[in-house]
């Protein structure tokens, strides 16, 4: 009976003593990692549309980005072939036509389902409305999008987070 | 100095007890992610084996290991959340990679093997040789991979146009070519010095 008390009294002091390392750590970073994140997404929107004056607006719930007159941008997200895939779409001030895509996080296989993060997959968004369509070979129609050989799942994942995201956004930016 | 250099070479953590493999294998597509995570998991050794080291009179041997992984769950988190206040890009390209040396065994296997049953400054050498150790042949596979796979090193271009690039390099299977072949050259080495003598 003395030895469990003797165990638990060890056990609770080492994570005691853990939390109150830990805490103390996340006090001091804790801004600075809200900040890195923040200024990724805002880096991400200056890219998008150089020049511009960017101010961060919410709506119904849905947080974007106006960029002057030039248009909006707002962050999708989806769960790819290893991990959740998250962008930043810029679309013109008419909501009609995709400015260009920056992805933010993406953990998929080097070589294969990380190229849906390389421009020769996302230019082919580039001035063109949603809904799109994933195909396996050249494009023929004006909305087939190209999958990259070998990422099928993660290319189709791109293509159906911007055509979710973009059917919410119209309905919230009018 | 035994207990720093043994780690190196002679009982390299990765060639000799192939301890660690789940980042081996997945961090050493490019060299900047394999030194990061080298000095990641050297600077979470060396922390716990301190740790650890100074109160291993103190923890009831029934409950060692659940105590030695609260304290290296906690250098890993303060890690963790340094590398992501400080080193936000690094930290978004190794994602989970970083949670997960909780679970590394050499750092749980220096706890149990080493500073549990020796004294601060040859546990804090043994930390640093063993991490070291461990962050060579990370850098190396690193490299291997990065100026076979992609043809650049630490990001710059490494090799002449007309090479090809060998994208199987980067992928898993690359990993484990690259290991098999260093553990077989490890051990050639080893034998042929041990023959000498």
């Amino acid at each position: 009976m003395k030895k469990i008390v003797k165990i638990s009294l060890f056990l609770l002091c080492l994570c005691f003593a853990s939390g109150l390392i830990l805490s103390f750590v996340w006090e001091k970073s804790s801004k600075k990692i809200d900040e890195n994140e923040k200024r990724a997404k805002t880096e991400a929107v200056e890219e998008l549309f150089p020049g511009e004056e960017i101010s961060a607006l919410s709506l119904d719930g849905e947080e974007y980005w106006q960029a002057g007159s030039a248009g909006y941008a707002f962050e999708a997200s989806i769960m790819g072939f290893q991990d959740e895939i998250r962008a930043v779409v810029g679309v013109g001030k008419n909501m009609d036509r995709i400015k260009g895509i920056i992805i933010l996080k993406c953990l998929e296989t080097p070589g294969l389902g990380a190229e849906v993060t390389k421009d020769k997959f996302l230019k082919q968004f580039n001035g063109k409305n949603a809904p799109f369509s994933i195909v396996k070979t050249a494009p023929r129609e004006k909305y087939d999008i190209q999958a990259v050989t070998g990422a099928t799942i993660s290319s189709r994942a791109v293509v159906k987070m911007i055509n979710e995201k973009m059917m919410k956004m119209k309905a919230v930016i009018r | 100095m035994k207990d720093f250099l043994k780690g190196i070479f002679e009982k390299n953590p990765i060639l000799c007890y192939l301890l660690g493999l789940c980042p081996t294998l997945a961090v050493t597509t490019n060299v900047i992610n394999a030194l990061t995570m080298g000095l990641s998991v050297i600077f979470v050794l060396f922390f716990s084996n301190v740790i650890i080291s100074l109160i291993r009179k103190a923890v009831p041997h029934q409950v060692r290991i659940a105590s030695y992984i609260v304290v290296i769950a906690t250098f890993v988190t303060i890690a963790d959340i340094f590398l992501k206040a400080n080193f936000f890009e690094m930290s978004r390209e190794l994602g989970p990679f970083i949670p997960l040396i909780v679970v590394n065994c050499i750092i749980l296997g220096r706890a149990e093997a080493f500073a549990s049953r020796h004294g601060l400054v040859r546990s804090m050498l043994d930390a640093l040789g063993m991490g070291t150790g461990f962050t060579l042949v990370l850098c190396v596979m690193g490299a291997i991979r990065e100026i076979l796979g992609s043809g650049t090193f630490l990001g710059a271009k490494a090799v002449p146009g007309f090479f090809p690039q060998f994208l199987v390099m980067i992928l898993p299977a690359g990993a484990f070519i690259t290991l098999g072949l260093l553990v077989g050259a490890h051990q050639a080495i080893k034998i042929s010095k041990n023959e000498k003598r």
